[in-house]
């Protein structure tokens, strides 16, 4: 299954936000190698513009920057982009700001100095992360499509007008069984927690009833 | 005392539809913050439900609706992230709002990792501990309600 193709795949679009310039070029260099794209940028307001101008999956931003701070720039890019992960650099970690990239909506918060593989298992989580958020995205948005089409179907059925083309049924009893074997991949695939696989299906199953009805 | 209740209640009105009741999870080892969030949520027309330990938590969660559970970390029978993360195997959607007097960068960092709602530091403002319970509550009854609306549509 491949996703997001047609957008140059932003899960593996990264972008990174600090005002030095070494863990840059260091960050840059690494993440490249890892068959990442990455931007850099020095400053919050920078990242914000790049947000702006293109679709990254995973962002990581320095805590401690002049003009816009790491919380601050956290927040306005996930205010443009909902989708986009990011995550929390920090080589002075304090409870407060912890507390405030939680409230923020961060994805994880890293303490410098770290090692670059593990900086590497928290995005290649995040790249998983959201792979499979614009994964559901996608799916919940042909279920509205479904619905749509069933809603349109049902009212060209009981307006009574002469009606030459009546549209044929959707078929959303085999769509959602085709949704539910997606998501069964997506969960054997790992990117699923159980929890949130069975809340899916559940979701998916109470619309099949509904439908029936 | 009921005046200044009913006027919170209005203002927790606006964020929320006066449908139901919601119904919230307190757990906390300590007697007198219990009594104080039970005063408080209870002047904001919730209905709540109070635990003095992880297990009777437990015992709640399985077989009572809630809508946000309210949990101390540090609790004798049990670690408040280790009840966490139960409540999560068990109810995956509920908001899970932290409150501790022994706050630390670890624990607020895992509580951001799993993606808990809130972290508050005793002491701590309760009209903050409001507005994050109203704003948890918010957000799940709006991811659920998204679908609900256009099956009834």
């Amino acid at each position: 299954m491949v996703v997001g193709k047609e957008n140059g795949v932003p899960e593996h679009n990264i972008l990174v936000i600090d005002d030095e310039v070494f863990v840059r070029e260091l960050l840059e260099e690494y993440f490249d190698r890892l068959d990442y794209d990455v931007k850099t940028v020095g400053s919050g307001e920078d990242g914000i513009a790049a947000v702006r101008q293109s679709r990254f999956g995973v962002v990581l931003v320095d805590l401690k920057m002049p003009g816009k701070d790491g919380i601050e720039t956290l927040r306005e890019i996930r205010k443009i982009d909902p989708l986009c992960l990011a995550i929390i650099m920090t080589g002075y970690p304090t409870i407060d700001s912890s507390i405030e990239a939680l409230r923020a909506g961060a994805y994880d918060y890293v303490i410098k100095p770290f090692k670059l593989s593990e900086l590497r298992e928290v995005v290649d989580r995040a790249a998983g992360e959201y792979k499979f958020k614009a994964e559901v995205e996608r799916i919940q948005r042909n279920i509205q499509t479904v619905e749509g089409e069933l809603r349109d179907y049902r009212s060209a059925r009981t307006t009574p007008v002469i009606c030459h083309a009546v549209p044929s049924p959707p078929k959303t009893a085999r769509y959602i069984q085709s949704q539910l074997r997606e998501l069964e991949q997506l969960h054997d695939a790992g990117y699923l927690s159980n929890g949130e696989y069975e809340e899916k299906v559940r979701e998916l199953r109470s619309k099949d009833v509904e439908k029936k009805r | 005392m009921l005046r200044a209740g009913r006027r919170r209640m209005q203002q927790w009105m606006g964020n929320l539809p006066m449908d139901r009741r919601r119904h919230l999870l307190i757990v906390d080892d300590e007697l007198l913050i219990r009594d104080l969030l039970y005063d408080h949520f209870s002047g904001c027309d919730y209905d709540i439900t109070l635990a003095d330990n992880g297990q009777s938590a437990m015992a709640r969660i399985a077989v009572e609706e809630f809508d946000t559970v309210i949990l101390d970390l540090k609790m004798p029978d049990m670690d408040g992230l280790e009840l966490a993360s139960a409540i999560k195997e068990k109810r995956p959607a509920m908001p899970i709002i932290i409150i501790t007097g022994y706050p630390s960068v670890e624990s607020a960092v895992e509580a951001l990792r799993r993606r808990y709602c809130d972290y508050f530091v005793k002491p701590f403002n309760m009209k903050k501990l409001e507005k994050a319970v109203s704003a948890a509550i918010q957000e799940v009854e709006q991811t659920s309600g998204r679908g609900e609306g256009e099956r009834r549509a």
